[in-house]
């Protein structure tokens, strides 16, 4: 038993002296916009806010064009998955100085611009969806959301179903289900919300008095 | 009885003579009766105010007289003035004769001369006398004045007939007067008729000031109340400026402790093996 302690412990050094050393404002920035994430998609707006402003000053410490970009899109991108509008104008400050493809398409895609979008330049993750939202097929759009692993991307994907009206209970009720199993107390209600109406568009009344129901406890 | 007694009275006689002709002499001569004299010749349109023997004078000071005066053939009035020795320097070719006749005294001819340096006059040479008549030009001067306080005269007459007659506005303007004198007699008696009802309801026995002169001391009595709530709304305001002072502290306190944590954080974080990557990546 002694021997396999030790062991594990050699191990744990000489991974710590294997490991690079990465700068601390990598980690500050890193750390700072997942707490804004969270923050934001739990309603603790305030927060977030103070979050995401550390997070763009420990990146512009670095002077990285490309990160800073990353670090607004990353924004647009949380405000897109609870239905919401975002100002791009910080965002194309810094792209007319330095466009990278990465950024520039993804983009696009929170736009809702599909037909531009370079699917060689969009995360793999999305290409499904981007297929079957260039299709329109209600179906396909749900099984691609549901294929998306990552559950902030998942309710990006959502959102932009949303904004292209290619939504219907599945989807929502997906969101919800991937906002649930992260405590996201925001995209709970705000799906929540376009559930019921999406009931009460169909005259689904019960289920809409459910879900407003639903709407009130978890208020 | 005393010897020569004739010769002596003669002697006296001459001696006493000849004092009074040599004293007589003297003051002649200091008269200048001897000094040579000039004569220079004037001439003026007029004769008036012009006599034999009046005195020309330079500076107020006599320097001269007329000697004669006569009418030539061209109807002027030729006038010769003789001038002593000693004062021709007065008399330059600039000199202006000026026939002066003050509002009192005697006519005199006043010699003005501007610059004495100009060369002397010639005997030859007929300046014209300059009239300057002081009675005239005061006479010119009052004339307007008189014509004005003669207007005024005319007006205050205008005036005074017009306030006697019956008819007329002075006697209305005080008729009108009269009117709005009563008028206002009027109305002072019903403001003193208020203000008499006003002192009542003010001063009276259920005045407004018995009311307010109430509410004030009850307000005073409140206010006194409120005094202690003051003193420790004070005493709190006082600690909370203290509790802020420590909440500062406490703030750099913390801000410290967590800028050490973040570091232990950091530098545990290097000795972990196999951690999350940090990379920043779109979602």
């Amino acid at each position: 038993m002694k021997k396999v302690l030790y062991l594990l412990a050699c191990l744990f050094f000489l991974g710590g002296c294997s490991a690079k050393s990465v700068p601390d404002w990598t980690k500050a920035s890193h750390h700072q916009l997942e707490s804004y994430k969270n923050n934001y998609l739990q309603d603790k707006d305030r927060l977030a806010e103070i979050n995401f402003r550390k997070a763009a000053e420990e990146i512009k410490s670095s002077g990285s064009f490309n990160l800073l970009e990353k670090a607004y899109l990353t924004r647009y991108a949380v405000q897109v998955s609870v239905l919401e509008g975002f100002d791009d104008r910080d965002y194309r400050k810094l792209e007319a100085i330095e466009p990278h493809p990465e950024n520039v398409h993804f983009y696009l895609f929170l736009k809702g611009a599909f037909d531009q979008v370079d699917e060689t330049n969009l995360s793999q993750q999305y290409r499904p969806f981007l297929h079957a939202c260039k299709k329109g097929k209600q179906a396909d759009v749900n099984l691609s959301i549901a294929a998306i692993e990552d559950p902030l991307s998942r309710l990006i994907a959502v959102g932009l179903a949303v904004q292209k009206q290619l939504y219907d209970e599945t989807s929502l009720t997906t969101a919800i289900q991937a906002a649930a199993e992260q405590g996201w107390k925001k995209a709970i209600l705000v799906y929540l919300k376009k559930l019921r109406d999406y009931y009460e568009s169909i005259n689904e009344q019960k289920k809409a008095d459910v879900t407003r129901q639903r709407i009130d406890l978890i208020k | 009885m005393p010897h020569n007694i004739p010769l002596k009275v003669g002697l006296f006689i001459v001696i006493t003579s000849l004092m009074i002709i040599s004293f007589i002499g003297y003051v002649a001569y200091k008269k200048g009766f001897f000094a040579k004299e000039h004569t220079y010749t004037l001439s003026s349109k007029s004769g008036e105010n012009l006599t034999e023997g009046m005195p020309v004078v330079f500076s107020g000071f006599k320097i001269g007289r007329v000697d004669s005066m006569e009418l030539n053939s061209d109807g002027l009035v030729i006038i010769k003035i003789k001038v002593p020795d000693q004062h021709i320097k007065w008399i330059r070719a600039e000199s202006i004769f000026i026939l002066e006749k003050p509002l009192i005294g005697s006519a005199r001819i006043y010699i003005a001369t501007a610059n004495l340096n100009s060369p002397p006059l010639p005997e030859k040479v007929i300046p014209r006398i300059v009239e300057a008549n002081d009675i005239n030009e005061a006479i010119k001067n009052v004339k307007p004045f008189v014509e004005k306080i003669n207007t005024i005269a005319d007006n205050i007459q205008i005036l005074t007939s017009t306030l006697a007659e019956p008819d007329g506005d002075m006697n209305k303007i005080l008729s009108n007067a009269k009117d709005i004198t009563r008028q206002i007699d009027g109305i002072l008696k019903k403001v003193d008729t208020m203000a008499v009802k006003t002192d009542e309801r003010i001063y009276g026995k259920e005045g407004v000031l018995l009311h307010i002169t109430t509410l004030l001391k009850d307000m005073i009595v409140k206010l006194k109340k409120l005094d202690p709530i003051l003193d420790n709304m004070n005493k709190i305001s006082a600690d909370t400026a203290d509790t802020t002072k420590d909440m500062k502290l406490l703030r750099k306190d913390i801000d410290s402790m967590v800028n050490d944590i973040t570091g232990m954080v950091n530098d545990i974080d290097k000795l972990i093996p196999f951690k999350k990557e940090t990379q920043i990546k779109l979602p």
